[in-house]
């Protein structure tokens, strides 16, 4: 995906609850690729020239890792809240 | 409302160490986004100047982009992340390249000092004859 489909993505699957400035996409895809987790590759389409990006292996288990950190402590945080007393 | 200053953009990023090659890069990506944005817009429905100003609004503050560049030291040139190497690096580099410089000036300006030999050559051929006649004028005359 590029970036402009990666943030119609990200717009659709959070059901537009993240609102972002959209150019900020890209100093963060830079970040991503400069440390092995992305690859770009250029593509012309349509008389443009767009770049491309995809998860490399890197990006796929760190992606995971994510994941699962997330899930810990979304877990927890519902646990506190499911159960005030503890909190 | 404004298209988004994207000149100011390269400018800043360009003051702030990104390198030419990535500076290039991220506008060809930010103006085509806007452009998909605006082409977004007009399909909904919108006039083209409101196209723009959607266009503008959620491409969002440049500044942003810029803190966003500035945030990764990786995307920064390598003299602007270790700037007491480059300080001794560049001058002993020039140092080692200056004598290559007249070869490297005269191998990529071949035909201007070939241009400039000939002339040279010629105005030398030219004041010899010159002396050569005023040599024989003098001797014979």
């Amino acid at each position: 995906m590029y970036g402009y489909e990666l943030v119609r993505s990200i717009r659709k699957v959070t059901g537009e609850a993240i609102s972002l400035g959209e150019g900020v996409i890209y100093p963060v895809l830079h970040r991503l690729e400069k440390n092995g987790s992305l690859k770009s590759r250029r593509k012309a389409v349509g008389g443009r020239t767009r770049v491309y990006y995809a998860l490399t292996r890197k990006g796929r288990d760190r992606l995971d890792k994510l994941r699962s950190d997330w899930r810990r402590i979304q877990g927890g945080i519902s646990t506190a809240l499911e159960n005030p007393s503890h909190a | 409302m404004h298209d988004p200053d994207f000149t100011r953009l390269r400018q800043r990023l360009l003051e702030s160490g990104i390198p030419t090659r990535h500076v290039g890069r991220t506008l060809d990506e930010l103006e085509d986004h806007y452009r998909d944005l605006i082409d977004e817009a007009t399909c909904d429905g919108e006039s083209i100047d409101d196209a723009r100003a959607q266009a503008a609004a959620r491409l969002g503050d440049i500044d942003n982009v810029v803190a966003g560049m500035l945030a990764c030291q990786n995307l920064r040139g390598w003299a602007y992340r270790y700037p007491r190497i480059a300080i001794f690096f560049y001058p002993l580099a020039c140092l080692f390249a200056l004598p290559a410089m007249p070869v490297i000036a005269g191998v990529s300006n071949a035909p201007l000092v070939a241009r400039w030999g000939a002339s040279l050559l010629l105005a030398g051929l030219f004041t010899a004859t010159m002396l050569l006649v005023l040599q024989l004028s003098i001797l014979f005359g």
